[in-house]
């Protein structure tokens, strides 16, 4: 981080750039609401490059809080629903959208880091006490990913339920209104999502 | 493993869905009757279950931790320069850091964002001000603390050593002194944190760090950001539910696993007595499952005695480690400090301690799933990668047609070599007769052993080459292959070989040995008082176990003689005792539950509680379990075939007469209809459950025409015209409940259509109500009105589970389960006003209630599975005059998720299900590993 000793102003780059963007992720999610399936894809882009701009910003600094992947969503949300009318139903649509976001952002941070790899100290870290270091966490999330691309051929929800409860942050009862199904049901996914994982990560 | 197809996942997933909201020992049911034509997606759906439980460890918490490794800045509050991440913890990420103006490197623990968030908490900046201050020599200090763009930290000494849990992990088990040493000085720096009005909270091996050769607890006062965390305000809500139990649920006091407001030191006290536990047993008390539920029932029971499981563990040790861990606060130690003086004192002792018997371990069930779960601890929240201990496997084996096994009345039908290679059995002969067949388990055909025609009870010798059999009442030997050289030895009953080829058996009434050189048997033990048979020889000839017959089944003892023979000395209730390699006799019970306990071949002596492994081994009569071990640590045994069942109705003192003897199948749940002329029941199939209506008195039986694949868990209405039931026919995954006129006149209606899931529905006799069961492990009571009511009800609801509703004939009760107390009991509550009284019926366990037509007894079964008649007073208040057994057998079934029974009309006999006897030989099962699962917690009970 660095400052430049002339300047006492500092602007976010793209907050010009945020009004437009959410009118237009406000108009797609409109869009589901009518039944425009095309729509959602549409919508991916966009709440990717929200919440990754919102996650850059944050790693940047200023703001007074701090938010995780959790808190990113929802304050994503917050803003849209604040700043361009959305309608409260289109939650549902832009949650399951999120979480698919939140993964990318997460497994991009978690690829870069694996290539900047420090070079020569080749430290294995054990999981004693539950430390991990940085890179196993890494490394880790990009084999989970790997293994979700796999999880997706078999059931494409449990890949969702994943993306909702893990990469979300979500609640069981958040994730039911995302993926439009009972909070017993994502339950039972989660339990059989996390099974299937284990027997891909074991392999 | 291959990895899952499509087309399987497809096949395996409802069966998935069916198993996980099954009770363990209904899986085991469920699982035995699946895929029974293909062993290929038995096993699969096995491994699948295994999985389910393991991947519970995984993604424990949600990605928000892997955020703060991308945002740490550089330099913390202008001064502590950041050099390395060390590791990452519960909620924290530590990091190595440079303090420059100290000229020491520092360790700098950056809490996560969530738990950041609730850091407004006064109460919490105040407290981690006063640790700040606390100087102790068994307390890390707190150099600094601080934020960071919303972060918190806390700047500590930098410690190069090592913590109690990577020793542990490392020793398992700690000297004694050792033990008593940390345990001493933890206790020391408790008390002087209490006194400073700082509580730990969580206490755990991770926190107690051991650097030159003394201890320090770690993070102090921090963990009263997870209470507050985890208990609503600010950001609390943002909690993920599993945050609030990360890491190990099980150093905590009860009252903190309650939840409870303040916690006081005596909360810390508790956990101190478990890792003091721990430190001494090598396995934590309650060691096992993650799931919150479970652990929260597991939490409600009394550590087991320590003195059981590790016997070098002095007197006052034992008294201090019971008294530090009494589940009422009250009970405990007053002070840190008095814990410390006790584990100092030799003649420190605690009145309570008799009271503090590992009962609490006795009538578990559990599946072997479990088991295999046992050793591993729950992982790191970012643990994606999975422990990988040998799965436990099971395999059919049952012979196909041709060779197939033969029914037999008593003794054993197989047996396995001690090296797990082959197994032999009795099968059918060419003539219509029985002989042996021999199958090697690399070998897909079995092959016949000429000669053996008529054998009963193989046995195979330490070499796996001779094969010892009853023919009759003799035994022979022969050679194999090929069957050479048979030889008639002796009479006697089933033979067991030595290491040394001598051969041990029963004979009128005792062990008798017949040597290697022959000449003639002689008397090994003395008689004792009943019939000792089915002797196993133990490892180094270190003596035999044995079971000695005093009548019925459950009678059966397990007893043990020393290497020269001799007096027998009694052990425990069971029968066919087998020495596992790792460290326990495995043996039955009369009912068919496959126990292991643990067994020091020493002194020849239990040496700790027994804990079921698997329910539904067939026992033959004459107290013959059917299963066999070899060293390898394989296990073999055939279960009970589950569709083999029978209605029958039984009378109040247990006389039995079949309800239909024609009529077989895996019933369950039977229900009278309120006139008592006709009755419902469930039946279920390979992939399906259906449900019946038989006329009482004879007469045509049909089976309704229903959507759902699966429905179950019938009962009348009050008018006698239709049934009500849980039905999966919504798709939803979860149950829905219908109701259906018996006489198909209607068709089939979502009988109540507000309420949106559900099962075991009940009427109250009125007609007003509705209640029902909603959940599985956790369930609660609900009910709704019909016409009145647009929304379900909680009738009982609680953390604990609630199932089984039933409402008295007067409408004015309810009768149900809860396991609040720690096990299932019967409970009654005025209905429907639930919350102003609460009575107990139950005393010893209790299961499906069901009131008399008369009102004045509600029935159940208790722990032991007998029918009890509890005599009910209701004026001027409820009040329970009086429990009488009515009547005990093991072979009729109970359930804990609803009545297995129902009662007659005039309340003098009931309809029950009898699993038939002599009726099939049910299925060989060859089960892999699970031993090694045992090793793991050699002298610990687990579950």
């Amino acid at each position: 981080m660095t400052f430049r000793p002339d300047s006492d102003v500092r602007t976010p780059p793209d907050a010009a750039a945020t009004t437009s963007e959410e009118h237009e992720i406000t108009a797609v999610l409109a869009a589901l609401g009518r039944g425009d399936r095309a729509a959602f894809d549409a919508l991916l882009p966009l709440v990717y490059e929200m919440l990754r701009r919102m996650a850059r910003h944050h790693i940047g600094g200023s703001p007074a809080h701090t938010l995780g992947a959790t808190g990113l969503v929802h304050e994503a949300w917050l803003k849209l629903a604040k700043s361009a009318n959305a309608e409260w139903s289109d939650r549902s649509h832009f949650l399951k959208v999120a979480s698919i976001a939140m993964r990318q952002v997460l497994i991009g941070y978690a690829r870069a880091r694996c290539r900047e790899k420090r070079g020569g100290e080749l430290r294995r870290v054990t999981l004693d006490d539950n430390l991990s270091s940085a890179e196993d966490r890494a490394t880790a999330l990009v084999e989970l990913d790997e293994a979700l691309v796999h999880l997706a051929t078999l059931d494409e929800r449990l890949v969702h339920v994943v993306e909702c409860r893990f990469f979300a942050g979500l609640s069981e009862d958040e994730t039911a209104v995302a993926l439009g199904v009972t909070a017993r049901t994502v339950r039972r996914d989660w339990v059989k999502a996390r099974a299937l994982l284990y027997e891909l990560l074991a392999e | 493993m291959a990895r899952l197809s499509g087309p399987e996942w497809q096949v395996l997933e409802p069966h998935l869905d069916a198993v996980l909201e099954l009770t363990p020992s209904e899986r085991i049911t469920y699982m035995a009757s699946s895929f029974p034509d293909d062993p290929g997606l038995h096993a699969r759906l096995e491994q699948l279950l295994v999985a389910c439980r393991r991947g519970e460890r995984l993604l424990l918490a949600p990605a928000d931790s892997f955020a703060p490794l991308l945002r740490v800045p550089e330099v913390l509050g202008g001064r502590y320069h950041i050099l390395r991440e060390l590791g990452h913890g519960g909620m924290a990420t530590v990091f190595l850091a440079d303090d420059p103006k100290n000229r020491r490197q520092v360790a700098v623990k950056v809490l996560d964002v969530a738990i950041s968030q609730t850091l407004g908490d006064e109460r919490f900046v105040q407290e981690i001000e006063v640790v700040a201050r606390l100087q102790h020599p068994h307390i890390l200090p707190l150099f600094d603390s601080g934020d960071a763009q919303g972060l918190r930290y806390y700047v500590m000494p930098y410690v190069q050593g090592e913590s109690l849990r990577q020793r542990l992990r490392r020793e398992r088990q700690l000297p004694v002194d050792d033990a008593l040493r940390i345990a001493g000085e933890v206790a020391d720096a408790l008390d002087f944190a209490h006194r400073h009005g700082v509580i730990h909270r969580d206490i755990k091996p991770e926190n107690i760090l051991l650097h030159e050769g003394r201890s320090m607890v770690a993070d102090f006062g921090i963990a009263l950001a997870r209470t507050s965390g985890s208990g609503g305000g600010a950001g609390g809500d943002r909690l993920p539910e599993s945050a609030t139990i990360i890491g190990t649920p099980h150093y905590m006091s009860p009252e903190q696993m309650r939840g409870a407001a303040n916690v006081t030191g005596s909360s810390d006290i508790y956990s101190l007595g478990v890792v003091l536990f721990e430190m001494l047993a090598g396995a934590l008390p309650h060691a096992g499952d993650s799931d919150p539920e479970l652990v929260e029932e597991i939490s409600a029971r009394p550590l087991p005695d320590i003195a059981s499981l590790r016997r070098t563990v002095p007197p006052h040790v034992r008294s201090a480690l019971a008294r530090a861990t009494e589940r009422l606060p009250a009970d405990r130690f007053r002070t840190a400090n008095d814990f410390a003086l006790a584990l100092a004192n030799p003649a420190f002792r605690h009145g309570a301690l008799a009271s503090a018997t590992p009962s609490g371990w006795n009538g578990l069930t559990m599946m072997f799933a479990s088991v295999a779960a046992v050793a591993i601890t729950i992982a790191a929240i970012t643990n994606l990668r999975p422990p990988a201990p040998l799965p436990v496997a099971r395999f059919d084996l049952t012979p196909g047609r041709g060779n197939g096994m033969v029914q037999g009345l008593a003794g054993l039908e197989f047996t396995i070599s001690r090296d797990g290679s082959q197994i032999v059995y009795v099968g059918e002969s060419p003539s219509g007769g029985t002989q042996l067949w021999q199958r090697a388990l690399n070998d897909i055909e079995a092959l016949p052993i000429p000669g053996s025609e008529g054998a009963l009870n193989p046995v195979l010798s330490f070499d796996g080459r001779t094969l010892a059999f009853n023919d009759g009442p003799a035994i022979r030997t022969l050679t194999l292959p090929g069957g050479s050289a048979l030889r008639v030895v002796t009479t006697g009953g089933t033979p067991a070989w030595g290491p040394d080829g001598s051969l041990y058996y029963a004979f009128e009434g005792i062990i008798r040995r017949l040597a290697p050189t022959g000449g003639p048997p002689q008397p090994f033990t003395e008689a004792s008082e009943g019939y000792q048979a089915f002797p196993e020889v133990l490892p180094d000839g270190r003596g035999l176990v044995f079971s000695v017959m005093k009548g019925p089944p459950d009678r059966t003892r397990i007893a043990v003689v020393g290497p020269e023979g001799g007096e027998v000395k009694e052990l425990l209730t069971g029968t066919m005792a087998r020495y596992a390699s790792s460290g326990h006799l495995v043996w039955t019970s009369a009912r068919g539950t496959l126990m292991a306990t643990p067994f020091d071949l020493k002194r020849l002596a239990l040496v700790g509680p027994s804990v079921p492994l698997l329910e539904g081994v067939r026992v033959k009569i004459g107290s013959a379990s059917q299963f066999a071990l070899s060293q390898s640590g394989a296990l073999l045994y055939q279960t009970v075939d589950p569709r083999r069942k029978e209605l029958v109705w039984v009378s109040r003192t247990g006389g039995t007469e079949p309800f239909d003897s024609s009529w077989s199948g895996d019933f369950s749940a039977p229900a009278l209809s309120p006139d008592g002329g006709r009755l419902a029941v469930m039946m279920r199939g390979a992939q399906s459950s259906d449900l019946w209506i038989a006329p009482v008195a004879r007469g045509p039986r049909s089976k309704l025409a229903l959507a759902g694949q699966y429905n179950i868990s019938p009962s009348w209405t009050p008018d006698g015209l239709s049934v009500s039931y849980g039905s999966d026919s919504a798709g939803t995954n979860s149950w829905t409940i219908r109701t259906r006129r018996v006489d198909g006149g209607s068709p089939e209606s979502v009988g109540i259509r507000l309420v949106p899931a559900g099962t075991d529905p009940r009427w109250s006799p009125d007609g007003k109500w509705m209640v029902y069961r909603l959940g599985f492990l956790n369930a609660d009571i609900m009910g709704i009105r019909p016409g009145i009511d647009s929304a379900p009800v909680p009738v009982v609801a609680s953390e604990h589970g609630e199932r089984n509703p039933a409402i008295s004939p007067d409408s004015r009760w309810i009768a149900y389960t809860s396991s609040e107390s720690g096990r299932d009991e019967v409970y009654v509550r005025p209905f429907p006003n639930t919350g102003s009284a609460k009575w107990v019926v139950s005393i010893t366990g209790g299961i499906e209630p069901v009131w008399s037509h008369s009102g004045r007894e509600l029935f159940y079964r208790n722990g032991q599975h007998e029918m009890v008649a509890a005599a009910i007073e209701t004026k001027p208040t409820f009040s329970v005059t009086s429990r009488v057994v009515l009547f005990s057998d093991a072979g009729l079934l109970s359930s804990v998720l609803h009545p297995e029974y129902d009662v007659a009309s005039d309340d003098q006999r009931f309809i029950m299900v009898r699993q038939r006897r002599g009726s099939a030989t049910g299925t060989l099962i060859l089960m892999l590993n699970l031993f090694d699962e045992l090793r793991r917690t050699p002298r610990a009970p687990s579950r």
